[in-house]
C-alpha cells in the first residue's frame, strides 16, 4: 500500500483553483491506476507547521509520498503560513518522495530536504507559471512526471519525460500561441529533480 | 509605392499645414497629424497608444507652453516605445540635453534639414518594426479588448498579470516588462538550438 499526503492550497486568491485542478487530476490518476493507497488531503486552513508536522510525523518513520500544490519560496513551502521551512522542520519529509509545483522550492529547500532524508524531490528552482486560459495544459505538464512514476518509470526517467512533455507542448504552440510557449519553456527550465535518480514508485510500497 | 501605416504625429505651433515637410510626409504616410500644442499632442498619444506612432516634437513653444524636454517626459510617463524626434530651429536653444537623453529622445534634428528629418523618421520606423517590444505590443493589441483585461499569466509566487498589465510594463520598460522581452528571446534561442527553427 502507498501512503500519500497531498497538500493543496485551494483557497489561494490567485492560484487556488489551479492548485485544486492539479490535486483533482493527481487523485484521478492514482485511482485510475488502481494503486492500493491511503490518501490524506491537507487543505488551505490546515496548512500550518503544527498540523502538517503532525501528519508528516504519522508517516515519516516509513517511506511515503508527499505532494504539494501550494506556493513556495527558496526556503519554504507555504500557504497563508509557512508549513515546511529550512529554518524549522526540514527533517519532516525524511523517507518521502516529494513532488511539488511550488515556485523556487527546489533551489534551497529541495536540497536541504534531501540532505535531511527526503529520498527524491521534484520541484522548480525559480518561479513556475500558469497561463490562465490554458490551465488544463499546465496541469497536464506539471503532473506528467508523477503520472510517469505511476506507470513504472524511475525518477530520472520521469523527470526527463516531463522535460520532453514540456518541449512537445512548446513546439505544438509557438507558432500560434507563443506566449503559452514562453511560459512552458520557463517552467521546463526551472524543473529540478534532487535526490535518488533511479528509484521507482514501487520502492515506496509499505509492506503488511 | 503604398503608403506606410505608421502614424506620424508632428507637434509644432508654427509649421504650416502646407509646408514642404508636411507634403513630403503625407506622400509617404497614410496618417500625418499636425498638432499645435503640447497638451493636444500628449492627449492624442495617450488615446492612441494602440497604433504605431512616431513623433516629431518641436522644442520651443509659446510662452505658456512647456518646452520639448517636459513634453517628452510626459510622453515617457505613458510609454517608452514611441520614438520621439526633437526638432529645433536652432540647436543653441536646447539647454536640457540631459533630460532629453534620460527620456530617450530618438534623435535631434535641425528644422531646416528636411532630408535628415525624413532619414531619422525612416530609421525610427525600422527600429519599431523590428524590435521585440514592438512585436509583443502589436501581438497584445491584436487580442480581444475585453480578454486583455482578464488575468492572463499567474505565477506560483502569487502574482497575476492581464495582457493590459503586461503591455503597461512593456511600455514603461520596467524590470517585469524587460523580462517579458527576455523570455521571448530565450524561447527563440531555445527553438533555434533545438533546430525547430532556423535563421
Amino acid at each position: 500500500m502507498f501512503e500519500i499526503l497531498l497538500a493543496v492550497d485551494q483557497e489561494d486568491g490567485v492560484l487556488g483553483s489551479y492548485f485544486q485542478e492539479c490535486a483533482n487530476d493527481i487523485q484521478s490518476a492514482i485511482e485510475d491506476a488502481g494503486l492500493d493507497h491511503n490518501l490524506h488531503i491537507v487543505q488551505s486552513r490546515q496548512l500550518n507547521e503544527i498540523y502538517v508536522g503532525v501528519e508528516l510525523d504519522n508517516r515519516n518513520s516509513s517511506r511515503f509520498i508527499f505532494i504539494a500544490f501550494t506556493h513556495g519560496s527558496n526556503e519554504a513551502l507555504l500557504a497563508k503560513e509557512v508549513f515546511i521551512s529550512t529554518q524549522s522542520n526540514v527533517d519532516k519529509l525524511k523517507n518521502s518522495l516529494t513532488y511539488t509545483f511550488s515556485c523556487s522550492a527546489a533551489a534551497l529547500l529541495g536540497q536541504e530536504l534531501v540532505n535531511n532524508g527526503c529520498i527524491s524531490f521534484f520541484g522548480y528552482n525559480s518561479y513556475a507559471y500558469v497561463v490562465h486560459s490554458h490551465s488544463g495544459l499546465f496541469v497536464e505538464c506539471s503532473n506528467f512526471g508523477f503520472k510517469r512514476l505511476i506507470e513504472g518509470a524511475t525518477t530520472s526517467e520521469s523527470y526527463l519525460d516531463m522535460i520532453s512533455k514540456y518541449e512537445e507542448e512548446i513546439d505544438n504552440r509557438y507558432k500560434t500561441e507563443f506566449m503559452v510557449s514562453v511560459y512552458l519553456r520557463k517552467n521546463r527550465d526551472a524543473l529540478i529533480l534532487r535526490g535518488e535518480q533511479n528509484i521507482r514508485l514501487e520502492d515506496f510500497i509499505l509492506q503488511g | 509605392m503604398p503608403k506606410s501605416n505608421t502614424v506620424i504625429t508632428v507637434i509644432d505651433d508654427l509649421l504650416a499645414a502646407n509646408d514642404p515637410l508636411m507634403v513630403k510626409l503625407e506622400e509617404e504616410y497614410e496618417v500625418v497629424n499636425l498638432l499645435r500644442s503640447p497638451n493636444e499632442g500628449v492627449s492624442y498619444l495617450k488615446e492612441n497608444l494602440n497604433q504605431k506612432n512616431i513623433v516629431l516634437l518641436d522644442y520651443l513653444f509659446g510662452k505658456h507652453d512647456p518646452k520639448g524636454n517636459v513634453v517628452l517626459k510626459e510622453i515617457r510617463e505613458e510609454t517608452v516605445l514611441i520614438p520621439v524626434i526633437i526638432f529645433t530651429a536652432n540647436g543653441r536653444e536646447v539647454t536640457e540635453f540631459q533630460d532629453l537623453i534620460n527620456n530617450h529622445a530618438f534623435a535631434f534634428v535641425n528644422k531646416g534639414n528636411y532630408p535628415e528629418i525624413i532619414a531619422k523618421i525612416k530609421e525610427a520606423e525600422v527600429e519599431i518594426t523590428n524590435s521585440i517590444e514592438g512585436a509583443l505590443e502589436e501581438w497584445i493589441l491584436l487580442q480581444d479588448k475585453e480578454k486583455r483585461k482578464e488575468p492572463y499569466m499567474l505565477t506560483s509566487e502569487g502574482k497575476e498579470y492581464s495582457l493590459n498589465e503586461i503591455l503597461k510594463e512593456l511600455r514603461e520598460q520596467t524590470e517585469v516588462g524587460q523580462s517579458f522581452e527576455k523570455d521571448l528571446l530565450m524561447l527563440t534561442i531555445d527553438l533555434l538550438l533545438r533546430k525547430k527553427e532556423s535563421l
